[in-house]
């Protein structure tokens, strides 16, 4: 493999593992209640 | 109508759900295949930009819609779709919403019955495909094994004598109508939430297996993992001229993603008001990209190519979707010694997986329809479905002849009508249902803002995306479909089997808008929720 492939393979590999991890960990942090900075957004 | 009232346990619950549903055979399999005949590593930019323009915001927008018709009483993509388009044509269209999944179902179910057997038989002495043998034995007796269990030599595979398909595909049946008529909670969110882990385990074990392989035979030195994997990876950036290689990605993002198919905006149809749709859309979007970059991008062509080499590989992409899984794998699975029917069980299993989080997925749309627009119970509805899907997965399982009938129902229906139904439901959120108003309702009990320039992303470019991306894949294959309708019986057939079923789903939508309208729903959305 050159060092083209294993940039396109790291990068794509790992992009999509951080945004998955990052979604979850958001999603179990989530509280029952809407976060107030959303609240604000909404009701602009 | 008090029976229909069911939700969703958790919020991971229908995050699961939805990513068991797109997570499917495709991801291990046409993923890998794609981006290998299209630039390899390359392949990755138009990948990411149809994402990112086109999956994850149409996404959000049938989650929304989902939610919104969900609100107003409703489940079934007619019935959304009439509320979000606010009249009778988008309510007629929604009806590809419910057909979709339903046709999808009648053969999806038949390929992971394949699925199931196969784990079977390599949990119980393999396939037929001898160790040392060559690899030309290996093929043929691969391709016999899969003959004879697809019924793919001829039709009438059951007739034919051939019970083992049967009873897989019937035990699959069973299940999948189990799950469902078990209900969204206890059905099909409890069986997701431990079928997903229990696949990335499963993925996990055979990625490790096919990273540790080195170089099997040292009489083959350049047939190792990191030019298996550089035959995947290795960027071939002229590839990126090529009109044809954008529409791949396009194609693959919009199938791996099953944006476009009815499941979602069913499935969204029974959160909450508040319940988060933002954040919910884009977790399920990037656990299928998970298992398709993350574990399909690397286990199955660097397997293949490891044993196989270079040409035998890039057959092996030829075949496509089954050939690589059930005739190309098994050869490479009898290369890896003791392990090797360990190894293919556990792939099998987890194949058999991918597809039943996401069949079940097709069956709940129509059981909702059904409920709904009939006003009958859950369980009058499910022996309905199961008669329907009984009849279609009879006619797929008897006309298995190369798979020209299976074919029929996927190109017309899996692909064709999915471009319509996503064009469809893009233009009515963002134009009728108006951006302004879409955007706000993706926002309430939102845990995530969309970027502003999603707005204009929504409105114009994801449009603009899926009409080019359409118009250039009817260039190029829609005069061979049709020229195989014109040749083919069984095409011919299989074009009978879904006119007549969109024929019932037409009238039962008829039927169900003056129940709707007597029951006092807001069918065409003329009191929008605030």
């Amino acid at each position: 493999m050159n060092v083209l492939g294993w940039l396109f393979m790291l990068t794509s590999v790992t992009g999509v593992w951080v945004l998955t991890i990052w979604c979850f960990k958001r999603v179990l942090a989530a509280p029952d209640e809407v976060p107030e900075e959303i609240k604000h957004f909404h009701n602009a | 109508m008090s029976e229909h009232k069911q939700e969703w346990g958790t919020r991971l619950g229908v995050i699961l759900a939805v990513a068991g549903s797109a997570v499917g055979l495709g991801n291990f399999l046409r993923f890998p295949g794609q981006a290998a005949q299209n630039g390899g590593g390359a392949f990755m930019i138009p990948y990411f930009c149809a994402l990112i323009f086109l999956g994850i915001p149409i996404g959000w927008a049938e989650w929304t819609m989902g939610r919104y018709g969900g609100q107003k009483g409703v489940h079934s993509a007619p019935a959304v779709m009439g509320i979000i388009g606010r009249g009778r044509l988008m309510r007629y269209l929604g009806v590809i919403g419910v057909l979709i999944p339903l046709a999808v179902s009648f053969y999806y179910t038949f390929i992971e019955a394949w699925c199931l057997g196969y784990f079977w038989s390599y949990l119980t002495g393999g396939i037929g495909v001898v160790s040392g043998a060559p690899v030309a034995e290996q093929t043929a007796a691969a391709a016999k094994f899969y003959n004879d269990f697809t019924g793919n030599d001829s039709d009438g595979v059951i007739a034919g004598g051939s019970y083992a398909t049967f009873v897989f595909w019937l035990l699959t049946f069973l299940v999948n109508m189990l799950l469902v008529y078990r209900g969204l909670s206890k059905g099909i969110e409890k069986f997701c939430s431990w079928a997903m882990p229990a696949m990335a385990v499963c993925a996990a074990v055979v990625l490790v297996r096919v990273l540790t392989l080195g170089t099997p035979d040292p009489a083959l030195p350049e047939q190792n993992v990191l030019n298996g994997l550089g035959y995947m990876w290795n960027p071939n950036f002229s590839a990126l001229g090529n009109p044809q290689t954008w529409l791949a990605a396009a194609g693959q993002i919009f199938f791996t993603l099953s944006v476009g198919f009815g499941v979602i905006i069913n499935y969204a149809s029974y959160m909450k008001r508040k319940d988060d749709v933002v954040l919910s859309g884009l977790t399920a979007s990037a656990t299928n990209e998970v298992f398709e970059v993350g574990f399909g991008g690397l286990i199955t062509l660097t397997a293949s190519f490891v044993f196989l080499g270079l040409s035998g590989t890039a057959a092996a992409v030829a075949t496509g979707t089954f050939g690589l899984g059930f005739t190309t794998l098994p050869v490479v699975f009898a290369h890896m010694g003791p392990f090797g029917n360990l190894i293919g069980a556990v792939w099998f299993f987890m194949l058999f997986l991918a597809a039943i989080t996401s069949s079940i997925s097709m069956y709940q749309p129509t059981l909702a329809f059904i409920q709904e627009a009939l006003g009958v119970s859950r369980k009058t509805a499910t022996t309905a479905m199961i008669g329907v899907c009984l009849v279609g997965s009879f006619m797929v399982m008897y006309y298995s002849k190369g798979g020209v009938f299976r074919s029929a129902i996927d190109d017309w229906v899996g692909t064709f009508l999915i471009f319509i139904l996503a064009a469809v439901q893009i233009i009515a959120f963002g134009w009728i249902f108006g951006i302004d108003r879409g955007w706000k309702e993706a926002h309430v009990g939102a845990h995530l803002r969309i970027p502003g320039f999603y707005r204009v992303v929504i409105k114009y470019v994801a449009p603009a995306y899926l009409i080019i991306v359409f118009l250039a894949f009817c260039r190029s294959n829609l005069p061979t479909w049709v020229q195989g309708v014109v040749d083919s019986s069984a095409q011919q057939l299989a074009l009978g089997l879904i006119t007549a079923v969109t024929l019932g789903l037409v009238i039962c939508t008829y039927v169900g808008e003056k129940r709707w309208r007597a029951a006092g729903i807001d069918v065409d959305d003329d009191h929008p929720l605030a």
